[in-house]
């Protein structure tokens, strides 16, 4: 039975730790959530809502690119921007939002974050006031 | 399916624009606009000016490529020439009857400059629009019917 160890300085080779992948992908996620402009990942939202619906996060492994070496991590994240925003202001606020979030939990070394606008749409609530404004014109014309 | 979507964000034409986050006065990655989501605000620009019927080719394709989310509509009407910084957009439409297609155009031009820009930061150097076909005003013959039944 070993002894209490306690006081005794950890050796220097058993306090590295490793942030897995996933993680890095988990907290980019939870960074991202709410930035204005921000629809929503790349990807099939077909796919996306049978992922939602078995509570899978494989969705994610193919919009956002994690490329790990030692202590350096490097990102590259695939998004659909909303109609209207501007892309530079909505990819600045992610990678700012992800270097903090990354830098803060994890301690690593953020190489990178780079942000691919891929598409553009309407929010959910854009949507249903642009219905409105069409049913509006239409009683205006007739 | 990992390596699809990365092999689109290599493949894919794209526009590295700046204004990225800085840490210590260095951006800490690139900001990327692939020309699909150029071609989207190119598109929606287009059918929000009063006189475009649609982007041409096949309205049954059309809708059945909305229904799937495809863009090969739009990237057969649509298409995104990159010159130095910017980019060259050229796009295929059917106005309505009655639309002068040199005013039409005109109209056309600058809205699409000035989306492409504001939402991306990415200057167009050049429009260039062909009309394909031409289609008929839905509510001309809702107004004729009704001037019809009027005299009947």
């Amino acid at each position: 039975m070993a002894k209490d160890t306690g006081t005794q300085p950890v050796p220097a080779e058993t306090s590295a730790y490793k942030v897995h992948e996933s993680v890095i992908i988990s907290l980019t996620r939870k960074a991202m959530n709410g930035i204005p402009g921000f629809i929503r990942f790349s990807g099939s939202s077909i796919v996306s809502d049978l992922a939602d619906l078995v509570g899978s996060r494989h969705r994610f492994d193919k919009s956002v690119v994690v490329t790990e070496s030692g202590n350096d991590v490097s990102l590259e994240i695939l998004i659909v921007a909303a109609y209207g925003s501007s892309f530079i202001e909505v990819a600045a606020a992610i990678q700012k939002a992800v270097y903090q979030q990354i830098v803060d939990f994890t301690g690593m070394n953020v190489k990178s974050i780079d942000v691919v606008i891929t598409d553009t749409e309407d929010a959910a609530e854009e949507k249903s006031s642009d219905d409105e404004e069409e049913v509006f014109e239409g009683e205006v014309i007739q | 399916m990992s390596n699809t979507q990365q092999a689109r964000s290599a493949a894919d034409p794209v526009s590295t624009v700046p204004g990225a986050y800085e840490v210590d006065g260095n951006p800490v990655g690139s900001i990327r606009v692939l020309d699909g989501a150029i071609s989207t605000i190119v598109k929606r620009t287009v059918l929000g000016v009063k006189g475009v019927a649609r982007l041409s080719g096949s309205t049954l394709i059309d809708e059945f490529a909305d229904l799937v989310r495809s863009k090969r509509m739009q990237d057969r009407s649509i298409q995104i020439e990159h010159r130095g910084a910017g980019v060259a957009v050229t796009i295929a439409i059917n106005p309505y009857y009655g639309f002068k297609f040199p005013a039409l155009i005109a109209e056309i031009q600058p809205k699409i400059v000035d989306a492409v820009l504001k939402m991306t930061g990415i200057t167009v150097s050049s429009v260039n629009v062909e009309i394909r076909g031409i289609e008929e005003l839905p509510e001309e013959s809702d107004s004729e019917q009704d001037n019809a039944k009027e005299s009947e």
